[in-house]
């Protein structure tokens, strides 16, 4: 699972990822997030601390990947990749090698975060927030997606933002169309706020998960039926007469008989019922969550 | 004359990370080859503070010094050391010197001082106000000026004690880590300008100080001092950090590979020589099959040949066909009755799992009896067919 961050200079991504990080640490509602590499483990933490005592990360310079698992009641349940950017990505042209990962990442992308400066959308200025170049950047990918994916549209600084109103997401208004056009893209609203006091900081990423998490799976039990569905088949053939002739000669030439066949895909079977039980409860824990949360849809795919 | 041109790579007030100066004759080769050095020295830059990072880079072309440091450490006036976000400014500042041109200019980098890097900063200030971000960067010629700094005591230039230093200057897959000390920094920075000059080896590269181990993927470097380690270690570029485990990432992509393998093969479900799964496990009841096979052999033989004794108006071929017919019967009925002892340890499996399945809520079942096409054109109020 990828998830991908874009956002201009500034608006906060690696504030964010950093606090995210900090607060899933105590866990909210049983999931955890746990970096994989313990360099990145520390580095979060000491960021996710200077912030809660207002001291901000440095600007990122390049990207950077990070690998994390999402925990559920302490166990690492799915692992995925975050790619952060450095904001300046976003402006630059496809002769850009930081551009043209970006856009690679996007296609790849299984829940997207696009970081707004909620602040400077109320103030009415939409030119710092390069809304117009990270959504034409998403359009440009649109046509490649061709699975369900997660969009979520983040309003940082929410703090300093007395009232959200409809009329400050009007330079959205061509791109939620397009969303709602798409087939497979499910997208919402969430402000946010990072720094000595933190809101709604776990949303985006259980967001941006939920809809991966629910297609594999969707994946796993399409593996698991087809599987004892060829279990059967090889099973009812090795049954027959002829199975039993067959058989006979395969044993003879040393090549796996239906019934190893058979017995091979009940194994699978079995090994896919292994990946799928434990992930079971966090996923109708993650729909619970954004179902009894208040989530502000763009809108949601059925 | 020492002649020196510049590189200076960091974000102004407003516009994000670039080159802000290059030397004139650079290349986009050129700037491809320094910029995989420097995107290494500016990783975990919330560490600068107080810790700059040395570097020294050298091709066959150019030879570079430089530092990635915090905007402060080379400029006192603070308001133009911070972004619009407020956030302290760090960059990448160095000097460049052709290699064949001039050994003169490498004398004033003896020592890493971060004071020989502060007129740098001058290209940061002449593109402070901009608001966009400039199609090129400043070109700078090889300027004499650039190389008139300070008087460096180098007394304990070359006083090094070889032998207690191992040196990267062949191996490209590897790195020689050591401590970041200011011993070892002092002794790897000597050893590398002495590399220089005496230019007997094409490429050389050194980073001082740089935060940890994971910063060093995909780092082009030969010899680096990290914080975090005790003594001297090899860091191969190929194998990742020794701490980090990959885990293998089970994207859709994948996972949809595998589904269109399994519906392949159930649309395709004729067995083909050589395509079989390598690691089916071979059926363990051929050994109940032999003993089966001996026993009921042993019994049809018997009976045969008490039977014939008081039958022998039957002429030999008759007796030899009936004896190869009771083989086979034998046979069959070996392999039937294995496979029906075979059938329960199969389904036994299959029940353990739908135990398992028992606990599953019914939305959650895996619905067995459906194909892939009839799951599609099901339509159920189960949250997971809403993709």
């Amino acid at each position: 699972m990828r998830i991908v961050e874009i956002g201009h200079t500034g608006v906060g991504k690696t504030t964010y990822m950093a606090t995210l990080y900090g607060i899933l640490q105590n866990g909210i509602e049983g999931f955890g997030l746990k970096a994989q590499n313990s360099n990145d483990h520390e580095r979060l933490i000491e960021l996710a601390q200077n912030i809660s005592q207002g001291i901000y990360p440095s600007a990122t310079d390049q990207r950077r990947e990070y690998n994390f698992y999402l925990q559920y009641d302490n166990k690492n349940i799915f692992p995925f990749t975050w790619a952060d950017y450095r904001g300046g990505a976003i402006r630059e042209t496809q002769d850009s090698e930081q551009a043209r990962l970006l856009v690679s990442d996007l296609r790849q992308a299984d829940g997207i975060m696009m970081f707004c400066d909620g602040h400077a959308l109320a103030s009415g200025d939409i030119r710092s927030n390069q809304i117009g170049r990270m959504t034409a950047l998403i359009n440009k990918t649109l046509p490649y997606i061709n699975r369900p994916i997660s969009l979520a549209i983040i309003l940082t600084k929410a703090d300093l933002v007395t009232q959200f109103t409809e009329s400050m997401l009007e330079s959205f208004r061509g791109f939620f169309t397009a969303i709602e056009a798409s087939p497979s893209i499910s997208g919402c609203i969430l402000p946010i706020t990072c720094g000595i006091e933190s809101h709604n900081v776990e949303k985006p990423l259980l967001f941006a998960l939920q809809v991966a998490v629910n297609l594999q799976l969707k994946y796993l039990e399409k593996e698991i039926a087809e599987h004892e569905k060829m279990a059967r088949y090889y099973q009812d053939k090795s049954d027959s007469l002829t199975g039993i002739l067959h058989d006979i000669w395969k044993t003879i030439i040393e090549e796996p008989t239906y019934s190893d066949i058979s017995n091979a895909k009940y194994q699978e079977v079995y090994k896919k019922r292994r990946e799928y039980q434990p992930i079971i409860s966090p996923v109708r824990a993650l729909n619970k969550h954004i179902e009894e949360h208040d989530y502000l849809w763009i809108c949601q795919k059925k | 004359m020492s002649k020196c041109s510049a590189i200076v790579y960091g974000r102004t007030y407003e516009v994000d990370f670039r080159f802000i100066a290059l030397p004139e004759n650079f290349t986009d080769d050129d700037k491809k080859w320094i910029d995989n050095y420097i995107k290494v020295t500016t990783r975990t830059a919330e560490k600068l503070t107080n810790n700059p990072r040395f570097s020294i880079v050298k091709n066959s072309q150019y030879c570079v010094f430089g530092v990635i440091c915090l905007a402060r450490d080379l400029h006192n006036v603070i308001e133009e050391t911070k972004d619009k976000y407020d956030r302290s400014l760090y960059g990448f500042f160095g000097y460049v010197i052709p290699v064949n041109e001039n050994v003169e200019a490498i004398h004033c980098f003896l020592e890493p001082n971060i004071d020989l890097f502060k007129p740098l900063y001058n290209y940061i200030l002449e593109q402070w106000n901009t608001r966009k971000k400039l199609s090129s960067p400043i070109r700078v010629s090889y300027n004499e000026k650039l190389g008139k700094y300070g008087e460096i005591n180098n007394q304990n230039y070359l006083d090094i004690d070889y032998k207690k230093i191992r040196y990267n200057t062949s191996s490209e897959k590897e790195i020689y880590l050591y401590p970041s000390s200011s011993e070892y920094n002092h002794f790897l920075w000597s050893m590398t300008i002495d590399n220089i000059l005496k230019d007997s080896v094409n490429s050389v590269s050194l980073c001082l100080n740089l935060t940890n181990k994971s910063d060093l993927e995909n780092a082009p470097f030969l010899n680096v001092t990290v914080n975090g380690i005790n003594s001297f270690e090899i860091y191969t570029k190929e194998s990742k950090i020794e701490t980090e485990k990959y885990i293998p990432n089970n994207d859709f992509t994948e996972k949809n590979d595998c589904t269109d393998r399994v519906l392949e093969k159930s649309s395709q479900p004729s067995i083909q020589k050589g395509k079989i799964n390598q690691n089916v496990d071979k059926n363990p009841s051929i050994y109940l099959f032999i003993i089966l096979f001996i026993i009921f052999s042993g019994l049809a033989f018997s009976i045969i040949f008490t039977t014939i004794k008081n039958l022998s108006i039957l002429s030999n071929n008759v007796i030899i066909v009936i004896f190869f017919i009771s083989l086979l019967l034998s046979a069959l009925l070996a392999f039937y009755l294995a496979k029906i002892k075979q059938k329960p340890t199969n389904q036994s499996k299959s029940s353990q799992s739908s135990t398992e399945n028992k606990t599953f809520p019914d939305k959650l079942k895996p619905k067995n009896k459906n194909t892939i096409s009839n799951s599609k054109q099901t339509k159920s109020k189960n949250p997971f067919d809403e993709f």
